[in-house]
């Protein structure tokens, strides 16, 4: 069924090496082998490095089904500081918690030691070293990316007039018609807890006639049943292309979602977004 | 379901040639708009990662007798940086005419473009240029943008914020956000990641007809619309097909704890003929299929159990069975809409799995058969 370029290409799959990454429980060794809980299933497996501490937990690799102990899951600190001295265990404090444990029977531990601390099959404070070196750096992090400055051009999904009704598809402001573009909720749920720079509204006409349009804020996401809300009412001249509105006007939108309207000013008629896809498409830049 | 109004509603009902256009986009501005296509082949397929991809061809005469055949990065059809607004225009005659947007998708190939040309008072002019294009959907530019240096989330608090940084896409919410259960390595597949991320609020990652990301839930919501038989019906053709591919019977999880401590977790069918094993314990007839699951995002074992436990019926039951469906073309329907199919016998309900339109009436789906 499938064409022959793709069995070539499953072929090659095929023969990729596949990786299988678990954690299980180191079970102890059984005829020379180290045994492995993982998965669910109990099997022998290649062992990397020494012996760890039995039932410790353990990353178990699958590689090309062949296993792999590929060492411990928990960080195992080679060096801590003594905090307590009881008998023959002494308390150590490292950078991962504390661990007690027992010590070379040669050293006589005092709290405040630094000691250097061996783990595997049988985990053991070795002693003090002769003196310290002074502490290597620590690499800085790597620089990040992101910017916290944006430009959003968001377009309509939806325009309308009203008047009485939604009759028609074109943005009218004018004495009898409240215009309005939709946008979902495109703007809010990407531009939300953001200050808004600047504000622009792409103004596409098809008359642009007496005074200038009122522009609006509504919190419409889509063409309701009846008018749009009116807030954030601002005159503003128009030409074609992008026009700067009040930036209060766009943090309003981004705060509480909705999107742009004229209410009344005009005659002026702007186009709907069946016949330019960028009318009112609005530009809000962002930090 | 895409978003329309009654009118488109009452278009659709009845039979449609398909017609098609595109405004050519660059940096978000139109470039070219109401530019006429045809030969337009759209697949919606959700089994992949960049779920829509397609092809057109646009036939340009130039009002200056100048080509359009791309020739240099940066002309104006070429496949760097240019982007198709698609749409379907759905109308009768000329009393109803909108334009429904199919989707936002950069160019990604041109795999042939010619000029014919003219002689005129001696000089030979461009009469129209021919160009194919080829594209997909806008995870393409995700799926690019590979992270250059292993990362981190910047922050666990909401997985909209963490894909929206990934993306630089804008955001259409469709679900409720929920927080990121673990601070997961990035290695390189930035769209990978995308889809991780989303698993974390049980969804898939897709794109809305304006070009924001949005996540479509992995559970089927209630059917959007149902499709009749007959006269006054949309349904050409119900095809019927089955598949034990991909079908399995047992889910078993693998992860680790924070303290780096083993999870596995295991659900399996135990009834009906899917039944993994029999009451007393045999092998049941169709025998055990397993598939592993696994999640970095899965942090301990009562979310382990409780993710095989919710994929356990998407794998066995989901993908069994697959109904070719053809029916008239309608812009609205998408992946991911839950559709009742009327049969003579009985009604189905399917999940659409894939649609593919083209400049034919006539609409192929496939859709995952959820009851019925």
């Amino acid at each position: 069924m499938d064409n022959p370029q793709i069995l070539a290409l499953k072929k090659k799959l095929a023969q990729a090496s596949k990786v299988t990454t678990l954690v299980g429980q180191f079970v102890g060794v059984e005829n020379g082998e180290a045994l492995v809980d993982a998965g669910g299933g109990r099997f022998p497996a290649a062992l990397l490095g020494q012996l760890p501490e039995v039932a410790s937990d353990v990353h178990v690799w699958f590689v090309n089904g062949q296993p792999f102990i590929m060492g411990p899951t928990k960080l195992l600190p080679t060096t801590g500081t003594v905090t307590v001295v009881s008998g023959l265990t002494v308390t150590v404090s490292t950078v991962v918690g504390t661990f007690t444990l027992p010590f070379l029977s040669w050293y006589g531990p005092q709290v405040g030691d630094v000691v250097k601390i061996a783990w595997g099959d049988m985990p053991i404070v070795l002693g003090v070293p002769s003196t310290k070196l002074p502490d290597p750096v620590a690499p800085s992090a790597p620089p990040s990316s992101d910017s916290m400055r944006r430009v959003d051009t968001f377009t309509a999904i939806d325009s309308g007039s009203y008047n009485q009704r939604w009759w028609q598809d074109e943005i009218w402001a004018s004495d009898n018609n409240t215009g309005a573009a939709f946008y979902g909720t495109k703007i809010t749920d990407t531009l939300k807890g953001r200050t808004v720079d600047k504000f622009e509204v792409y103004i596409s006409a098809i008359q642009i006639f007496g005074s200038a349009p009122n522009f609006i804020t509504h919190t419409s996401a889509r063409k309701p049943s009846g008018n749009v809300s009116v807030a954030n009412t601002n005159a503003v001249p128009v030409s074609n292309g992008w026009v700067t509105l009040p930036k209060s006007m766009g943090q309003a939108i981004v705060d509480n979602g909705g999107g742009l309207g004229v209410n009344h000013g005009g005659y002026n008629k702007f186009r709907s977004i069946n016949e330019d896809r960028q009318s009112f498409a609005l530009r809000i830049t962002t930090h | 379901m895409r978003d329309s109004s009654a009118e488109i509603l009452t278009v659709l009902s009845g039979s449609q040639t398909p017609h098609f256009e595109m405004d050519v986009l660059y940096d978000n501005e139109v470039v070219l708009s109401h530019v006429p296509i045809t030969g337009v082949q759209i697949n919606d397929d959700a089994s992949g990662a960049i779920e829509t991809s397609g092809s057109v061809t646009v036939v340009w005469q130039d009002d200056y007798g100048q080509s359009m055949t791309p020739r240099e990065i940066g002309d104006v059809f070429s496949p760097f940086g240019t982007e198709l607004a698609i749409y379907s225009i759905v109308g009768v005659g000329s009393s109803f005419s909108y334009r429904v947007p199919l989707g936002i998708f950069p160019i990604f190939d041109v795999p042939s473009a010619r000029d014919e040309t003219a002689l005129f008072r001696g000089y030979e002019v461009v009469a129209g240029s021919v160009v194919e294009l080829s594209f997909k959907d806008r995870f393409l530019l995700v799926q690019r943008n590979r992270f250059d240096v292993p990362g981190v989330p910047a922050s666990l608090d909401s997985v909209y914020a963490e894909l929206m940084r990934l993306t630089g896409l804008q955001m259409t919410q469709s679900i409720p956000d929920g927080p990121i259960t673990r601070k997961v390595v990035y290695e390189e597949d930035r769209l990978q990641a995308v889809y991780d991320l989303a698993a974390v609020l049980d969804a898939t990652p897709c794109l809305t007809p304006d070009g924001t990301l949005t996540l479509r839930p992995k559970s089927a919501g209630g059917p959007v619309a149902t499709l009749v038989r007959g006269e006054d019906g949309t349904i050409l053709n119900v095809g019927q097909s089955m598949t034990s591919e991909g079908v399995y019977n047992r889910v078993a999880f693998r992860g680790k704890t924070d303290d780096k401590t083993a999870i596995f977790a295991a659900s399996e069918v135990t009834s009906g003929p899917l039944r993994t094993r029999n009451d007393d314990g045999t092998l049941s007839p169709y025998g055990t299929a397993t598939t592993f699951l696994t999640s970095d995002y899965v942090t301990n074992s009562i979310q382990a159990q409780a993710y095989v436990d919710r994929e356990l019926p998407r794998v066995s039951r989901l993908g069994a069975r697959e109904v070719p469906v053809d029916v008239l073309f309608n812009p609205l329907f998408e992946l991911g809409d839950v559709l009742e199919l009327e049969r003579y016998d009985r009604t189905i309900t399917g999940r659409v799995k894939s649609i593919s339109r083209s400049s034919s009436g006539r609409m192929p789906m496939k859709l995952e058969v959820l009851g019925g």
